[in-house]
């Protein structure tokens, strides 16, 4: 009996004594940042995933929405989202979620539109009829940028994939006319026309062109009605 | 063949006994888990999620079973001296090792399918329905571990059980690379490397060959014919496998 009682005092000795040691162990444990450093380049990652290619991508999403959550309640930094996004993409090329979040978050929240479009390239490369991803690129150049004129090709091309919202075409116009181009907007909505199946929006894109071709609507002038969009 | 029948019924009790199912609470365990978790920690696809875990839990689960109970079943016979009992009777050296290989393989196929229930079961209760697409995965997953079984049993006749573990592991490693290997061998320009390089292609298992994980959870078309030839690669390479381990027993000597 004393026996036992004696190893069953041992036991709780050394189990408290090793939760101690690891409290203060967890003080030395290196930033976040220091711990995605370490994570090579997808390139390398896919092959030692060994076929468990999704899930050690689901592994690492999980990390990127802590990773995510944990800067946005400290320093709003992010600098290996963009690094650990693309890793996920590597070994998951058609997990879409990320190509959302990287082309949202990294524009939006950590002001970083250049990696945000290059990760919505990816997002185009993998889902060439999504038109979501032109859409935010374009939004991207446009919104953060102010850039007009690189943000219209991508609208442009977002308009023309399956089930792109009908409020693109008027939109790509309206981007256009900031670039005062005339010739691209005619350009454009001649093709919009084109492939136009409703009559009634074929009917209002043809009235843009009239506009266009009689001068109502100039845009190499910036004289344009956008309200009529 | 009832003798080999005999030795495989044997062999999966004997695995039951060992409380060998008893791996199966650890997958229920990694499931819920994982099931808990993604209530908590993420955004969007939950059960693409859950399904890439479902079916990478399935494969290393079987993967190590089979490398367990693999490397120790001709050793143990020796250890426990019941191989001279055994092979003192009217039973061949490789009839009972395709007989032990029978008995891990339906030791491995009983505890596919009770994870396959559990897996099923969680995919329905996340609201996934019932996705019989996962179904061809989790057949080239079986096949996939039964070769790693047949290569922890060729490794079992000559080898230690530490080193058959050893030696599986790498092999299983190294199967998820060949593809690797190859690239090598069609970009190497030294004629040696490339020959070299090109045997191991062939004489490894390639085992990315019974991957499908992503295509099933994607529902991507697979290529035509892509699950039958797959499979018959590896009953052959099984096949190749099974005879070279017998070769190997065969000339093993008891004392």
């Amino acid at each position: 009996m004393k026996r036992s009682l004696l190893i069953v005092i041992v036991m709780i000795i050394l189990f408290l004594g090793q939760a101690q040691l690891q409290k203060k162990l967890a003080r030395f444990e290196s930033p976040e940042q220091e711990t995605l450093l370490y994570l090579p380049s997808g390139k390398y990652l896919k092959p030692l995933a060994l076929g468990y290619d999704q899930m050690l991508a689901d592994l690492l999403w999980m990390k990127t929405i802590s990773y995510f959550g944990d800067h946005f309640m400290t320093d709003k930094e992010y600098p290996w989202l963009h690094h650990i996004l693309n890793l996920i993409i590597d070994l998951d090329p058609l997990f879409d979620f990320p190509y959302f979040f990287g082309g949202i978050i990294l524009s939006l929240e950590a002001s970083q539109v250049d990696r945000a479009n290059q990760i919505l390239e990816r997002g185009i490369e993998a889902y060439p009829e999504k038109w979501q991803f032109p859409f935010y690129i374009g939004f991207n150049y446009y919104y953060h940028q102010k850039d007009a004129e690189k943000a219209a090709p991508y609208i442009e091309k977002a308009s023309s994939l399956p089930e792109a919202p009908a409020y693109l075409v008027p939109l790509v116009g309206g981007l256009y006319a900031k670039t005062n181009k005339n010739e691209t907007a005619l350009r454009f909505y001649r093709e919009a026309h084109r492939n136009a199946t409703d009559a009634l929006v074929k009917e209002h894109i043809q009235k843009k062109i009239n506009r266009i071709l009689s001068g109502i609507d100039n845009y190499d002038t910036g004289n344009t009605d956008t309200t009529s969009d | 063949m009832n003798v080999v029948k005999a030795i495989a019924v044997n062999t999966f009790k004997e695995a039951i006994r060992n409380k060998i199912l008893y791996s199966l609470i650890f997958f229920a365990l990694v499931m819920m888990g994982v099931s808990l978790v993604l209530d908590q920690a993420t955004v969007g696809q939950r059960n693409k999620i859950i399904k890439d875990m479902g079916l990478a839990s399935i494969n290393l689960f079987g993967v190590m079973i089979a490398i367990v109970v693999g490397i120790g079943l001709v050793s143990k016979e020796i250890e426990k001296r019941t191989i001279y009992t055994l092979l003192a009777k009217p039973v061949h050296r490789a009839q009972f090792l395709i007989g032990k290989y029978l008995g891990i393989v339906l030791t491995l196929g009983v505890e596919t399918l009770l994870m396959t229930f559990f897996f099923f079961l969680l995919v329905w209760l996340y609201g996934g329905g019932i996705d019989l697409v996962l179904l061809k995965a989790i057949f080239l997953i079986f096949i996939e571990i039964s070769v790693v079984a047949a290569v922890a049993i060729l490794f079992s006749t000559f080898s230690t059980p530490f080193l058959s573990g050893m030696f599986t592991f790498s092999v299983y490693v190294i199967g998820h690379l060949t593809e690797d290997l190859n690239r090598i061998a069609s970009s190497s320009e030294n004629f040696a490397l490339e020959k070299l390089t090109a045997f191991f292609y062939y004489l490894l298992p390639n085992l990315e060959n019974f991957n499908i994980k992503g295509e099933v959870v994607y529902h991507l078309p697979l290529a035509p014919g892509k699950i039958l030839l797959s499979a018959s690669y590896g009953l052959l390479y099984i096949g190749f496998l099974l005879v070279s381990s017998a070769a190997f027993f065969q000339k093993r000597d008891f004392k």
